[in-house]
């Protein structure tokens, strides 16, 4: 019964910031609505007894991607004054009720398809080490090389990300001097 | 191999003009006219000596004899349809191995003087080693198909030559002329070609002369018109030799090709090219005598050009025009001669060869010293000249020994030839081709000694002219009189003996046929004495009173309007003109079709790409959806409907465009530009 | 026990799915489209944790993917905020309904 509840009551709360992220005219407000959701998937991943997992959606989803973006929004807009323009209603409205229909067409499958039972008595395997053993056998079942590509792939992103920041800036620079 | 070197060594004839060809062409062109003309001519001397040589070697060691002394496996159609590149040697081919090889080295010496301060002097040897080679290639040639190649290629080398003067619109139109009657006939040789590798299995001119492969085409019926595959064949191979040859429906390039310089007309259009199609007929001579309609049709149809052409020989006034209708002539006496040969009987086989040696030689020497002529007063037109024996010694004394020749007067070549010829046709039974072939020799004798009464003697009609004339150069002169030695003097040599087909059966001269036929040369020329040694208005007159038949030979009986009018307003108005229309609105509507379609469709769908972000989020939403719809719904129906909705649009946009094209409201490649 | 199903946990997900889809197609600013984005990623690795937590619980891919997602949702924030940054200094506003520069 508390589980329930305190599931019922997660999910409120994500969805309500959810819905905040995607209607809140002011920029900042969102991020913190961005926040809030985050928090409660972490909840949710602690309900799923997935502690590591809560753990690093906190460390790196809130400490790192959050804090960039709130970064990224003070550099670019003002965040005090300005009102961001939205869609015109109708397409508000199109879509939602096509967000809907979407829904209800994934609910209604998942809903109607029969899942089978758990394989049971087996360990939890959500622990740290077994994500740890997991990430690193590169046996079958193990995941190093996806693990390994991933870095790869943040580094790329670190340099590339760098580099379209910076490319701009002398040209940047020389406009906004003229400007 | 035979252990002669020059007969082991025979395809250094062709290749030499070929290396000499692209020497010319390729490497020596700019270094200016001498270096260019020297090479050619040092390649048709190192040709003439290997051909001289391998003539001496066949004639002394091998007479009679048929040897393929180096072959080379060039296509293999099937296991036994095998085409081979080869040399073939026996009388006939090493006969005009002698005839091309000397005559082109003369001419390519007399060219020397003739073309001098011409821009296109070396073009003009290059071409000329480039003919040579084809020509030699086409004489040697050891199957059908090599000789249908070379056949080709000399087409194309008397394309490029006849439009040498390509600035001149005569020239190109009498080029394409010659290309186009030439080619249209070689689509009979090449069907002939055809069917006989598909009814004989096999190309080489060895297996197709043979008894076995006659007999057994003789017997093969074609599975439509229930006729036999020779006849047919052998008829549609005539087709080839008759375009070739200018034979009377398919004369008319001829006399146009006279638009190429002189040399050329001498070489190609009197002494060797056109006597390829006789040397077809020869070669395939077993084939035609063993059909009886194939061989009637050489004969009824070299009889009627020699005497059509001589006919309008007689009214022609352009000095290389008539000696061109006296070559038509003279060519169709030679296949006269062909078509009234016979296994048993094969005098006219003999005789066509000895008339085809022979007139090369003096119809070589004609034109040449008709090019001197020209050289000197710079006109074509005998009623501009006259009186230039005393300009031209050497010319008009050897003209004259080519014209003794030609009209039959013994000593000379041309009457033992032509002898031979009306022999043959005695002997075998033609009478009516023998009094037709005398009537045409009466005539011979008549035109060409009006041609050189009006030429050489009578009086200067062209005062300024005649005074300018002067002989031409030595290095012309000389050819002129080489030449004249054969002319004079072949006649003697025992032709039978080496050249034959089955035993011949030597005789002399007969006189009860020779008789007349020097008496009607004597005549014809005592005609023409009477009418033109002297300038009067005799001619004149007689023209005046048979103007209606003269105008319509002199207008060589329409043949050509006859041709104008049946390409232009039959084929190009009932035959082109609706596949143009086809090709303009079908074809060409199907092309532009597809480019409509291709940019309606374009068009419309340049609207989804609207450069938003987010239309490109949407439409991955939607294909997402479609896709999730394919997973969870997979059926054969579906499948169907999409493929139908596909084909349904596509249909559409063309069914769009086929109506805007009918409206004419489509203009696709000037929108194309404007984008 | 009776606490929430595998079901309660995938409503849920589909709904947040839906918000950020709907996010992603109404927010004029790219910055708020790229948060919109984030609801997704974390729907869908939400759904990876139920299975494995609910279906699977013996293999570890469950768990381990959602590292994933998290590691490549950081390299797409960084390089999709850089490339904003360069954006804004380009054209001074990051409004996705007015960028139309590559329409064909």
């Amino acid at each position: 019964m508390p589980f329930k509840f305190f599931f019922y009551l997660i999910a409120l709360f994500v969805l309500y910031s959810a819905y905040f992220v995607v209607t809140a005219r002011n920029l900042f407000r969102s991020a913190m609505g961005l926040l809030a959701v985050l928090i409660g998937i972490a909840g949710m991943y602690l309900l799923l007894n997935a502690q590591f997992l809560s753990a690093v959606q906190v460390v790196v989803y809130i400490g790192g991607i959050v804090v960039l973006m709130v970064f990224a929004i003070l550099l670019i807009a003002d965040v005090t004054q300005k009102v961001f323009e939205q869609s015109p209603r109708w397409r508000q409205g199109l879509i939602g009720a096509a967000s809907l229909l979407w829904f209800s067409l994934l609910a209604g499958s998942m809903l109607s398809y029969r899942f089978g039972a758990a394989a049971a008595a087996v360990d939890k395997s959500g622990s740290i080490r077994e994500i740890g053993r997991a990430l690193l056998s590169p046996a079958a079942g193990g995941y190093a090389l996806p693990f390994e590509v991933i870095s790869l792939l943040l580094i790329a992103a670190l340099v590339g990300a760098v580099t379209v920041a910076r490319a701009d800036a002398d040209n940047g620079e020389g406009k906004e001097g003229k400007a | 191999m035979t252990g002669h070197w020059f007969i082991d060594h025979l395809w250094l004839v062709p290749l030499f003009p070929f290396l000499g060809f692209l020497l010319v062409g390729l490497v020596i062109r700019p270094l200016g006219d001498r270096p260019s003309s020297t090479v050619a001519i040092l390649a048709m001397v190192a040709s003439a000596v290997v051909g001289w040589g391998a003539a001496f070697q066949y004639f002394t060691h091998h007479a009679g004899e048929t040897l393929v002394p180096w072959q080379y496996e060039w296509l293999r159609f099937s296991p036994t349809l095998v085409g081979n590149m080869g040399v073939l040697v026996d009388d006939i081919s090493m006969l005009l191995v002698l005839v091309v090889t000397t005559i082109s080295l003369l001419i390519h010496v007399y060219s020397q003087g003739y073309m001098r301060g011409d821009p296109g002097y070396p073009r003009f040897f290059s071409f000329l080693n480039l003919f040579t080679f084809s020509m030699l290639g086409l004489v040697l040639a050891c199957s059908v198909l090599q000789m249908f190649i070379f056949w080709e290629l000399v087409g194309v080398s008397s394309f490029l030559l006849i439009g040498f003067y390509w600035a001149k619109p005569s020239a190109v139109s009498a080029c394409k002329k010659a290309f186009i009657v030439t080619r249209f006939a070689d689509l009979g040789f090449l069907l002939g070609l055809l069917m006989l590798s598909y009814y004989a299995k096999g190309l080489d001119f060895t297996f197709l002369t043979s008894p076995e492969t006659v007999a057994k085409l003789a017997r093969t019926t074609l599975p439509f018109l229930g006729v036999s595959a020779l006849p047919l064949s052998a008829i549609l191979i005539f087709c080839g030799a008759a375009g070739k040859s200018a034979m009377f429906p398919l004369h008319i390039w001829l006399p146009d090709a006279m638009e190429g310089p002189t040399p050329v007309s001498a070489l190609i259009h009197a002494a060797t090219m056109v006597v390829a199609g006789v040397y077809l007929v020869a070669r395939m001579f077993p084939m035609f005598a063993a059909s009886e309609p194939a061989i009637l049709t050489v004969m009824s149809i070299g009889a009627f050009t020699a005497l059509f052409a001589a006919v309008i020989a007689v009214t022609q006034f352009d000095i290389k025009r008539v000696l061109a209708y006296s070559t038509l002539s003279q060519l169709g006496y030679m296949m006269l001669a062909l078509g009234v040969a016979t296994l048993d009987k094969p005098l006219g086989f003999t005789a066509s060869m000895f008339h085809l040696t022979t007139h090369a030689c003096f119809k070589a020497l004609l034109f040449l010293g008709a090019g001197s002529v020209i050289h000197a007063v710079h006109t074509n037109d005998m009623r501009e000249m006259g009186g230039l024996r005393r300009k031209l010694p050497i010319t008009h004394a050897t003209f004259l020994i080519a014209c003794l020749a030609i009209a039959g007067v013994p000593p000379f070549s041309g009457f033992f030839s032509k002898d031979e010829i009306l022999a043959a046709a005695v002997e075998n039974g033609h009478y009516f081709v023998f009094a037709l072939a005398l009537g045409v020799a009466g005539l011979t004798a008549f035109y060409m000694f009006r041609l050189y009464f009006m030429t050489f003697w009578s009086e200067p009609q062209d005062h300024e002219k005649y005074h300018h004339a002067h002989e031409s150069p030595w290095s012309m002169t000389s050819v002129l009189i080489v030449l004249a030695v054969p002319t004079a003097l072949l006649g003697l040599v025992p032709f039978g003996h080496y050249v034959h087909r089955g035993e011949l059966e030597h005789h002399g001269i007969n006189w009860l046929i020779a008789g007349p036929a020097i008496l009607v040369g004597l005549a014809g020329i005592a005609v023409a004495f009477m009418l033109y040694f002297r300038p009067n208005g005799l001619p004149d007159r007689i023209a005046f009173a048979f103007s209606g038949i003269y105008r319509v030979i002199r207008d060589k009986f329409y043949i050509d309007e006859l041709y104008l009018f049946v390409t232009h307003h039959v084929i190009f108005r009932y035959v082109s003109a609706p596949f143009n229309w086809f090709d303009r609105h079908c074809v060409d509507g199907l092309m532009d079709l597809t480019a409509q379609s291709a940019l309606l469709s374009g068009r419309s769908l340049r609207r989804t790409v609207t450069g938003h972000l987010q239309t490109y989020l949407l439409w991955a939403w939607l294909g997402s959806a479609v896709l999730a719809l394919v997973v969870w719904q997979m059926q054969a129906a579906l499948g169907w409907a999409l493929t139908f909705v596909g084909l349904g649009i596509i249909a559409g946009i063309f069914a769009w465009q086929w109506v805007l094209q009918l409206l004419n409201r489509s203009e696709p490649l000037k929108r194309i530009e404007k984008d | 026990m009776n606490g929430p199903t595998l079901e309660h946990y995938l409503v849920f997900s589909a709904l947040l799915f839906c918000i950020g889809l709907y996010g992603m197609l109404t927010r004029r600013n790219l910055i708020a489209m790229l948060m919109s984005v984030e609801l997704v990623l974390n729907a869908a690795a939400l759904n990876f944790v139920a299975f494995h937590h609910f279906l699977f619980p013996g293999d570890s891919g469950g768990a381990v993917f959602p590292i994933f997602i998290i590691a490549v949702a950081a390299a797409e924030a960084a390089v999709a905020l850089a490339i904003f940054i360069a954006l804004f200094r380009h054209q001074q506003h990051l409004d996705v309904q007015q960028s139309d520069s590559l329409k064909g």
